[in-house]
């Protein structure tokens, strides 16, 4: 019996018992008791594309409760992040596209309301027949969360699914056995790098990004720097002094990582902190619940969370929240509506949240029982995190203007460029892109 | 007579739409694609734009650099691999079957199995060089090396290509002109060369047709090992290419580089197909 299905039956018994307030408003949230007809689109199958992700991870077993509840088959395919980012861009563009429900990143959000890829999902969220609002509670999810849904500019064409944080995660054993303190700056952070390295034992002192998405871990320390990707007129200033000192930065921490950095992305980071390969890591919070997990981690109960470290104009790590959107090309939105309203509700969320994806719902974050889940120390460095954490702009060129950005990080960090000298061929090519 | 046009008219006609649908067709709409962009007619404004994009030098380059590479050494690989195939006698068939298992396997499995293997990291390929005491290079990972990993296993992948028709011109090959040259005396080398190789002129230059347009479009291999990275360091134009039609949703870019290709592709095939016609004439 594993922990949720424990969980589970002592509520189920404890609510036989005494029904006592919470877990009576926790039944009250059950998709069961929300006013409109699951069933009316009873025998559809619906088409739902997934980058994996520990989001993906832990709602595809929830997936057949869902069956259940509305009689919609849901057909779910799955891929690697990199790959998942290129197959929705390629068959959007090629207007080959043939999923109902997708996941999305708000980066994206511009070019694909400009393209009409993604329904708008206001007259959905308005229609009684197909959402009960006091069961849905969109007032529920943060600030931020409501913001993406919007991000666009134009209409709501996602919802968001997962809440995440730039935070520092670090092997608790290795740092002792190094003498050193869990870093609260930037400063700090290079010294335990490099005491890490002299007296770690073989461990790699830090998993960082390289690869083709370095630009997500990079805006955090930029931002903590100073510096910026563009200003509030979306005009580049990634040539600034401050963005060239969190580069050069960056690209110093790097060489206190496993070789092959350049190579490094997502899947590769997880893997030198799942394998104990690296004693720290740099990036999102959704990492912890992975590293948590005996069935694929070797580093088990060796894991604290600390706060984003503060560089010189304070601690501003990125933040992300992935979402889910619909197909403007798909035929079944209304069934496609319903799963993504499910998938999105206070119940999903907090099945999820005990199970280690934390969501943008307020309410994800008081579950009963959560705080068995998680150690009150992830929760701190989480909140703490996201009450200072910041987004990129997003804009049509997006990746357009990320693909020089990568390339000249890259070449800070093999030592072929100074920060300064490849931050400046960066800013030229910006100017050239928006201009 | 008029029967004859109809029925030469029945025949053609399932040829002509499928020519006119899957090729003419995109054909043409990559050119007029290539001149526009979604605000209107830009005449060669988008060609301008390739050219004076940031490292656009450097990804022709490494297009060059690559192209070249790849067909050079898969084809002097697959020539001499061929060439030995006529002196064994025991195990040959069982051989060729294993020469061509590379072929059978799909580009992105192998790109997917090469960057595993050549993981500075984690990869079986530089814990072995440490076992034996050397430092291993950053493969896939490294600016100065990346390229040349792309190259190696985009040959690795491809030299059976060369290897099987090669192979197959030199057992088509008349064994009495050949014995006749060994016999007054001629050495393996002057065989080869003087006789052997001549003979063979129009299959080596087909195979290096083939396989000189293949690599030039090489996209998966380089695309699933490195993504064109580091820095700019592997890039070629169909990797920038795919790059501006699908990343950075610019299919007008995308099309401009594509009629550069096409043009490349059709003058160095119309360069060969003369030497052909010198052949024969």
């Amino acid at each position: 019996m594993n922990r949720r299905k424990f969980l589970l039956t002592t509520a189920l018994a404890a609510g036989v018992l005494a029904m006592p307030g919470a877990l009576a408003r926790a039944f009250a949230q059950a998709p069961a008791d929300a006013k409109i007809d699951w069933k009316q689109f009873d025998g559809t199958e619906i088409d739902v594309l997934l980058s994996r992700h520990p989001w993906q991870e832990s709602i595809e077993p929830l997936i057949p409760e869902f069956e259940a509840l509305t009689g919609i088959r849901v057909n779910v395919t799955k891929l690697p992040e990199q790959q998942f980012i290129t197959k929705v861009s390629a068959d959007l563009t090629a207007g080959s596209f043939a999923f109902d429900a997708f996941m999305t990143q708000f980066y994206e959000a511009p070019k694909f309301q400009k393209e009409k890829w993604t329904a708008a999902l206001d007259g959905f969220l308005a229609d009684p027949k197909l959402t009960d609002p006091a069961w849905y509670d969109w007032d529920d999810f943060f600030p931020g969360a409501r913001e993406i849904a919007t991000i666009g500019g134009s209409y709501a064409d996602r919802v968001a699914i997962t809440s995440e944080a730039q935070v520092l995660v670090y092997r608790t054993d290795v740092l002792e056995a190094a003498g050193v303190a869990v870093p609260t700056s930037f400063d700090e952070l290079l010294a335990a790098c490099a005491a890490i390295k002299e007296k770690g034992g073989g461990v790699y002192p830090i998993t960082l990004r390289g690869g083709a998405a370095n630009w997500w871990p990079l805006y955090g320390v930029v931002r903590s720097y100073g510096g910026n990707y563009l200003d509030a007129e979306h005009k580049p200033v990634i040539g600034s002094a401050e963005s060239k000192a969190a580069v050069d930065t960056y690209a110093r921490l790097a060489q206190f990582a496993p070789p092959g950095i350049t190579n490094s992305d997502w899947d590769e980071i997880n893997t030198a902190m799942l394998s104990g390969q690296a004693a720290m890591f740099l990036d999102s919070s959704v990492v912890f619940g992975r590293l948590e997990d005996p069935a694929i981690s070797t580093v088990v109960g060796k894991v604290g969370v600390a706060p984003f470290p503060a560089g010189p104009a304070g601690p501003h790590g990125n933040s992300h929240y992935w979402s889910i959107s619909m197909a403007e090309a798909s035929q079944k939105k209304e069934a496609a509506w319903l799963f993504i309203q499910w998938a999105t509700s206070k119940p999903v969320q907090a099945a999820l949240a005990l199970k280690g994806v934390l969501g943008p719902r307020a309410s994800a974050w008081k579950v009963e029982g959560l705080a068995e889940e998680f150690p009150q120390q992830f929760l701190d460095a989480v909140s703490t995190t996201l009450s200072t954490a910041v987004i990129p702009p997003a804009v049509e060129q997006f990746y357009e203007l990320m693909d020089p950005l990568r390339a000249a990080v890259q070449e800070v960090i093999l030592g072929n460029e100074t920060a300064a000298a490849a931050l400046d061929g960066v800013q030229e090519a910006w100017n050239k892109i928006l201009g | 007579m008029i029967g004859s046009r109809r029925f030469a008219v029945l025949f053609t006609a399932p040829l002509t739409v499928a020519l006119l649908a899957l090729l003419i067709y995109p054909l043409v709409s990559t050119v007029v694609l290539a001149f526009r962009t979604p605000e209107g007619v830009v005449g060669i404004a988008n060609f301008a734009a390739v050219f004076t994009q940031g490292g656009f030098g450097q990804v022709l380059g490494n297009t060059v650099v690559f192209t070249l590479g790849s067909t050079a050494l898969s084809l002097v690989l697959g020539f001499s691999m061929a060439y030995a195939m006529d002196f064994i006698e025991v195990g040959r068939r069982w051989l060729v079957s294993v020469f061509m298992l590379p072929l059978a396997i799909m580009p992105v499995v192998s790109g997917l199995t090469f960057g595993m293997m050549l993981n500075p990291a984690l990869g079986v390929v530089n814990q072995t060089l440490l076992q034996l005491g050397i430092a291993g290079p950053g493969w896939a990972t490294d600016t100065t090396t990346a390229l040349l990993t792309v190259i190696l296993i985009d040959v690795w992948q491809w030299t059976p290509f060369c290897f099987v028709i090669l192979h197959a011109g030199f057992r088509s090959l008349s064994s009495e002109q050949r014995e006749a040259a060994r016999v007054d005396g001629a050495s393996a080398f002057q065989e080869l060369f003087h006789v052997s190789l001549p003979m063979l002129r129009n299959i080596v230059i087909i195979t290096t047709v083939f396989r000189f347009m293949d690599a030039f479009k090489a996209f998966d291999t380089i695309y699933i090992v490195t993504q064109g990275g580091p820095g700019r360091s592997s890039e070629t134009l169909i990797i920038r290419a795919f790059m501006e039609g699908f990343r950075f949703y610019k299919p007008h870019t995308m099309a401009a580089i594509g009629i550069l290709l096409l043009v490349v592709t059709m003058v160095s095939t119309r360069f060969v197909g003369r030497m052909l016609d010198q052949r024969s004439a």
